[in-house]
């Protein structure tokens, strides 16, 4: 082993206001040119640590902190922010708000800048990382002009500009649509396994694999340390700390085989299970899946020949057509761009067809208003952010039905069941901006939930939220739909669209390209690559060895006889 | 996202100039805006704009905003024409009343605001955020103030867009702001401030966050990326500007270009 060369001891630091320690005595040490990886649910300390190593916490953030922070052998303590820039840098989430010039080779530059390099040595640097991270020839782009993905290598490259010894990347691939997850991992794939020491905080396994060890946090604590194939090879140790295990894995583990490790062949597992896959019950579940399709109702949202272009020449939709059935699962995915979000707006009036028709209930959008259609389309805004303004969670979701002039005694009603059916009963009378961004979500979506529509518009819901936040909404929405409500969802989350949806509309600049189900597109591997989608690895894997496409891991353990 | 700033990334006569040039430039042509009041003088300006405005290559951007300064005109005519009573009567409907100087003065204060918008545009169509941070830094602003005013620009952008989305998120829950008495109007705009503020703080937080990280401030010299420096026509683009803005003037002083003898 080589020299350590960061150390954490005993690192506590508690948000002033904090109800608990968001870092309860965290103590780590990471060699020299070693990689780790820092995974666990929303609000289990994965930013707070990553914060702490680069000084962050707590000069920037007020509250209560204690430990030592060693880089090298030498405390950080004391030391600016702004004077490490040489020695750590750090990739935020949110690569919106870490771009701030005009032109991407500014971008680069800005780091070097402030360290007062030469100007020589500066353009060597912006050359050598933008060579780094895929984006050589774009050094004359604005970077408000490209693409999510795009966006977050520029930062990257922003940041490596500085030749940290030590990169911290905060969950920087969260917030992407699948194409810019890959071309980021691509990216950060190519820094592995040289000088340079990696701590990235994430919630998704699939981006553990090329590092050497795996940290799970949770409520601010240690509880798991390993190698990644040690880590990724328990599903339920995985599960219980609300990260989304590989589904395969679980199966394996029920069933007392050895589970399949992160570059492990999936052939070998499923030649030790020897399983056993009873058709009649494979049939059974696409029988059931016929059923619902015929049980659907009338359509209650149709679309015809739908184009929207905002200003002549720039058409984001064309030519669209779909329905919505009374009582559907229906999600709509594709690439960022691709004009989901636009179709949607459309649903509820939000915006209006340049040509063509949306009926809602048989009755034209442009006959109508958003007022009026709400009614019936609730519609869930991506970031719960944009809507949230009331001191109190009752407040918050009783100004719908107040806007409507419902009286009060029925408010109280409509509160307590939007309460009942997010799960956030007991929460009337806190502040909704103070919750995790999972819990703002339900006060978002139960807010739409007291105006009683019908049809419930979510976009993309699962963004910012963990396995376990996600797997709880799309649980309460499944629920809903039980209970006669149709849901129309646009998303980039494919086991959701796996587990949840029935029917799966795929677009592309602009076009409707399939309107299939959910067990169809997995198998289409065409229609998957001209989508940018992938296809869940369960999916993939079961079509592969058992001759029939499961969706989930239930699914499996459904039709999978062990021998 | 953002919108892309209102830089055109193009080679012309005047993105090549030097950005203390520019705003020297863009400086002389307000002062000559704000000289006279005759509409006479005020279309001369506008038209030696517009020869601007085709040299630099920007006319996308005054398209951009061309309901705007549509709006501007219609409505600085309207109020000034309505609301000053000089020179003698043309026309009375009802309560109102147009008079001839007046509703001179009135085109001349529209023409005045779409020239003063338009030489805007055009210094920002041409220059680059970091070129303008680096002018007024040579003109003595410390850095951080400079940069603080250049990543002012930057924001605004994201915040209108910002607004736009809570308006839609709370439209689609029955807030109705166009309608109710002024104090009621005012009331109803809460739930649309409140999600643009906090949203606005916690981005300004991301933002100080992101600087600091990549050092901004670790030493006092940073090393400027872009440089410029002034050339003999830069030079003279400053000694004429300066020339037009003190003719404009002695020229207003003396009499000329005037309907009233207000600014």
């Amino acid at each position: 082993m080589s020299e350590e060369f960061l150390k954490t001891s005993g690192l506590r630091f508690t948000y002033r206001d904090g109800k608990r320690p968001a870092l309860d005595g965290v103590d780590l040490s990471l060699s020299k040119g070693q990689s780790l990886i820092l995974m666990g649910r929303s609000e289990a300390g994965k930013s707070s640590l990553c914060f702490s190593l680069r000084g962050i916490i707590p000069e920037c953030y007020p509250g209560e902190y204690s430990g030592d922070v060693l880089i090298g052998g030498t405390s950080i303590a004391g030391r600016k922010v702004r004077e490490m820039a040489r020695e750590i840098g750090i990739v935020f989430q949110d690569f919106e708000s870490q771009l701030f010039c005009t032109t991407v080779e500014l971008e680069v530059a800005f780091t070097p800048q402030n360290l007062g390099l030469p100007r020589d040595e500066i353009r060597e640097r912006i050359t050598r990382c933008l060579n780094l991270v895929g984006l050589a020839g774009f050094e004359k782009r604005d970077p408000l002009t490209l693409s999510g993905g795009e966006k977050q290598r520029l930062a990257i490259a922003a940041v490596l500009a500085g030749e940290p010894k030590l990169l911290i990347l905060d969950e920087v691939t969260s917030d992407l649509d699948p194409v810019g997850k890959s071309e980021v991992l691509n990216a950060i794939g190519r820094l592995y396994g040289d000088e340079r020491t990696i701590v990235a905080a994430t919630h998704a396994y699939e981006e553990a694999s090329q590092a050497d060890c795996v940290v799970i946090l949770d409520e601010g604590k240690v509880v798991a340390r390993g190698s990644v194939a040690d880590i990724l090879s328990k599903p339920l140790l995985m599960e219980r700390h609300g990260i989304r295990p590989r589904e395969i894995n679980i199966l394996a583990e029920k069933l007392g085989a050895r589970p399949l490790a992160p570059d492990g062949n999936p052939a070998e597992l499923f030649a030790a299970i020897k399983p056993r896959f009873n058709a009649t019950r494979f049939s059974e579940i696409l029988d059931s899946e016929r059923q619902r399709e015929r049980s659907c109702g009338q359509p209650v949202i149709e679309v015809e020949n739908l184009s929207f272009l905002p200003e002549p020449g720039k058409e984001i939709l064309s030519h669209v057509g779909l329905f919505i059935r009374e009582g559907e699962v229906v999600a709509i995915v594709g690439k960022n761009g691709a004009g989901k979000t636009t179709l949607i707006k459309h649903f509820n009036g939000l915006l209006l067809p340049t040509s063509g028709e949306v009926n809602v209930r048989g009755v034209s959008t442009k006959r109508s208003s958003p007022y009026e259609l709400c009614k019936t389309i609730g519609f869930v805004f991506q970031n719960p952010d944009h809507q949230i303004f009331s001191e109190t969670v009752r407040k918050e979701i009783s100004f719908g039905p107040r806007n409507f002039g419902v009286p009060e005694l029925e408010i109280e009603q409509r509160v307590s069941e939007a309460l009942a059916a997010v799960r956030l009963e007991g929460f009337e009378d806190e502040d909704p901006l103070m919750l995790p961004k999972g819990g703002r979500q339900k006060v978002a979506v139960a807010s739409i939930l007291a105006m009683r529509p019908n049809v419930l518009v979510l976009d993309e819901p699962a963004t910012g939220l963990d396995y376990d936040e996600t797997a709880s909404l799309m649980e309460l929405l499944a629920a809903l739909n039980r209970k006669g409500h149709t849901v129309v969802l646009v998303t980039h989350t494919m086991w959701v669209v796996a587990r949840y949806a029935h029917r799966v509309i795929v677009m592309n600049e602009g076009k409707i390209i399939a309107d299939t189900t959910p067990r169809a597109l997995f198998t289409n591997q065409d229609l998957l690559d001209s989508a940018g989608l992938t296809a869940p690895e369960i999916a993939t894997l079961t079509g592969r060895f058992l001759g029939g496409t499961l969706l989930s891991a239930a699914e499996l353990e459904n039709c999978l006889e062990a021998r | 996202m953002r919108e892309p700033s209102l830089y055109i990334n193009k080679e012309t006569l005047i993105s090549r100039m030097d950005p203390r040039a520019k705003l020297i430039a863009t400086a002389a042509l307000f002062v000559v805006a704000m000289s006279f009041n005759h509409p006479l003088y005020l279309l001369g300006l506008l038209v030696f704009e517009a020869s601007l405005v085709f040299v630099s290559r920007c006319a996308v951007n005054v398209n951009r905003v061309r309901v705007l300064l549509g709006l501007l005109f219609f409505f600085s005519t309207l109020m000034w024409t309505l609301f000053l009573r000089e020179g003698e009567v043309l026309l009375r409907v009802g309560p109102l009343t147009l008079h001839s100087v007046s509703s001179l003065y009135g085109i001349a204060m529209g023409l005045r605001l779409v020239s003063m918008v338009v030489a805007g545009l055009i210094f920002l169509s041409a220059t680059m955020v970091e070129e303008f941070l680096f002018a007024l830094r040579k003109f003595g602003l410390p850095m951080p103030v400079a940069f603080a005013f250049s990543l002012a620009f930057r924001m605004v952008s994201q915040l209108v867009k910002t607004a736009a989305t809570v308006k839609q998120a709370q439209q689609i829950r029955g807030l109705d702001v166009d309608s109710g008495g002024i104090v009621q109007r005012i009331r109803k705009h809460v739930p649309l401030l409140i999600p643009v503020f906090i949203y606005s703080i916690k981005s300004v937080d991301a933002l100080t966050r992101a600087l600091e990280a990549r050092g901004f401030g670790c030493t006092r010299k940073q090393t400027p990326f872009i440089i410029s420096s002034l050339s003999a026509r830069d030079y003279a683009v400053i000694l004429v500007s300066a020339a037009v803005a003190v003719a404009a003037i002695v020229l207003r002083v003396k009499g000329f270009g005037e309907v009233i003898s207000r600014f």
